[in-house]
Parts: structure tokens; C-alpha cells; sequence
């Protein structure tokens, strides 16, 4: 778990440093996206809960969302990265489908 | 692949069709090799791949599964080839098969198959899978040299591996515009792609068609306008 939440503060500041090198992006949907699902993520791991399953969808809405509009740079690298240790640590991970159009419509996302 | 203009036609009737105008020249030269897999999809590669055998349920020597268990049990067999000796046995078969196929394993499964050895044979990431709505057609086609193409690229960034139609709804690819800058291309060689839809991810509807290949990007000549 300390290894997934360090992870994710990572790549929440890649975001920023992005973000702040690339103007056009600070109010883009897919970096609001990703952090949004990020933040909700560091939420869990640092209480040491359980990660609700509607997380782990979003997960794979993020995945698509990194590949699709971040390939070949840091950002999907470091996504890459987190998916793979969700994959190793939730065997279940895996077989899981994005959100989707339900993305944003229950709890927590 | 340059006109849009589209109707709605049952897939089994274009797997049918594409059955028949491949695989008779096929059958005809040297013989209907291999089983159903992926052959309706005009993919010469895997004519004579037996394993095509397992995805759809078939294997000469054991004829077809009866239910997916039995797809673990079907020894995998060096020489499952045959040779169908007329048009009659041709279409028959075909029907047969891509019955069988869709009983077993429904249309999506399928299509997630093709796409994963497509992805497979082209060196591709298959967690990039999860982009794509199997709930949509799912081919390999082969664009010729000249036809043109479309990406959002971004700016100062690398063409990548996923490319569109002319007049493609950027809204509809799970990309954001901003920041890029639409190209156009035309193709200097033949390239065989991946043809699917986007699937909606995080909130945004997908449904518009991507043709994925990572050399496709070596024969995309940009046109400046």
C-alpha cells in the first residue's frame, strides 16, 4: 500500500510540473480526470482502506484516457506503472471494465 | 476507404461474404487450410495457423465443441488442415462455423480475440484493449497506398499509433484537442490495421472509428495544406 500511495503522489506531481509547463492542459478534462481519480485513490490507500471497486474501474478509465492523449510521455509512463501494481496486487484487477458513461454518476465517482 | 457514406449491414453477412470472395481463390490454389478463427477477416497470416482451430470452437479431427469446457479438451492436432472440394462445402462450412463460433462465445469475445492477436502480432500494449467498444465491429483491413488519414497530434509531440478517417468526430475518439493540432496524412505503402470504435471512457461517449498499427505511422506521410 505504501508502495501504490507513493505511486500516486508521484504522478500527482508530474500532473503539476505538466500542467504548469503545458498552459493548455490546466483546465483540460483528461488532467482533471486523472487527478480527480488520483486524489480519490491517495483518499483510500492513506486511510488504509480497502479500494472501492468504482476506483479500480476508474482506474482502467484513466489508463485509456493516459494512453490515448499522453503516449510516449512521463505521465503514461507513471499510469503505466500503477497498473501494473494494481494488476499484481488485485488479480481481480484485471478483468475489470472502465466506468465508462457511468464514470461520475455513483460514489465515489 | 475514402467514402463515409455507410449502411447498416448485418456482420455475419459481410464475415459471409468475405468468406466466400477469400477463401474460394484460397481453397482453389492450395487447399482450405486451418479452421474458421479469424479467416473471415481477411487475414492470410492465419489461414494456416491451427490454433485459429480453438478460437472457434473447431478442430478437423474432433469437429466442433459442444460448450466452451470442451475447448480445454480438443489436443491441439499439427496437421488440422483440409481441403474443401467445392463452393457447396465452402459456405457451408463457413455458416456453420461462424454459428458455432457465436453460440459459443458471442460476437464481442471474438472480436476481443482478433483484436488481441492483432495487437499481438504488430508488437502492440494489450492493456491498450480496454479502449475499444467489442461491442462494435472489429476488423483487419488493409488501407492502400494513398489513402488518407487523420491524428490529433500534439503539439511538439510524436504521431502516434492510432489514426482515424477524414471528418472523424474528434469528441467521439477519448481525446482531448486541446494542446494538438489535427494532421493529415496520406499513406505511401499498403498497411494492414486494426479497425474498431472508441469505447466511452470516463464520462466521454465514444463510437468513432480508430485504425491502430504502430508502423502505420512510418508509411503517413503528412499533407501540408
Amino acid at each position: 500500500m505504501r508502495e501504490l500511495l507513493n505511486n500516486v503522489n508521484q504522478i500527482l506531481g508530474i500532473l503539476e510540473d505538466f500542467c504548469s509547463q503545458n498552459k493548455d492542459y490546466s483546465d483540460d478534462w483528461t488532467i482533471n480526470t486523472i487527478k480527480k481519480v488520483l486524489v480519490l485513490l491517495k483518499g483510500e490507500l492513506s486511510k488504509g482502506d480497502d479500494i472501492d471497486i468504482r476506483l479500480l474501474r476508474a482506474m482502467k478509465d484513466i489508463y485509456v484516457v493516459s494512453f490515448r492523449n499522453f503516449d510516449g510521455t512521463e505521465i503514461h509512463r507513471s499510469i503505466e506503472n500503477l497498473d501494473d501494481k494494481l494488476r499484481e496486487l488485485y488479480g481481480y484487477y484485471e478483468k475489470l471494465e472502465p466506468l465508462g458513461m457511468d464514470f461520475g454518476k455513483g460514489h465515489p465517482l | 476507404m475514402e467514402g463515409t457514406d455507410l449502411i447498416d449491414v448485418a456482420e455475419s453477412i459481410v464475415d459471409g461474404i468475405t468468406y466466400v470472395v477469400t477463401m474460394l481463390p484460397v481453397s482453389t490454389k492450395r487447399g482450405f487450410q486451418g479452421l474458421w478463427g479469424e479467416l473471415f477477416y481477411n487475414d492470410s497470416h492465419r489461414y494456416s495457423r491451427y490454433e485459429d482451430s480453438y478460437a472457434a470452437g473447431f478442430n478437423i479431427h474432433d469437429g466442433f465443441a459442444k460448450e466452451k469446457a470442451d475447448l480445454q479438451e480438443i489436443p491441439k492436432k499439427e496437421n488440422s488442415y483440409r481441403t474443401i472440394s467445392g463452393t457447396f462445402d465452402l459456405v457451408t462450412f463457413g455458416i456453420a462455423a461462424e454459428y458455432k463460433a457465436t453460440k459459443l462465445f458471442g460476437k464481442s469475445a471474438i472480436r476481443s480475440n482478433l483484436a488481441r492477436q492483432f495487437y499481438e502480432k504488430v508488437g502492440g500494449n494489450l492493456k491498450e484493449l480496454s479502449g475499444i467498444d467489442f461491442n462494435k465491429a472489429v476488423q483487419t483491413i488493409t488501407l492502400k497506398k494513398g489513402s488518407i488519414v487523420q491524428q490529433w497530434v500534439r503539439k511538439g509531440g510524436n504521431v502516434g499509433s492510432y489514426f482515424t478517417y477524414e471528418g472523424a468526430d474528434a469528441a467521439k475518439l477519448g481525446i482531448s484537442t486541446e494542446g494538438r493540432v489535427l494532421k493529415t496524412f496520406e499513406l505511401t505503402e499498403d498497411v494492414k490495421v486494426l479497425q474498431s470504435t472508441t469505447k466511452d471512457i470516463a464520462g466521454h461517449a465514444g463510437g468513432e472509428i480508430q485504425l491502430y498499427n504502430p508502423e502505420l505511422k512510418e508509411a503517413a506521410k503528412e499533407i501540408i495544406k
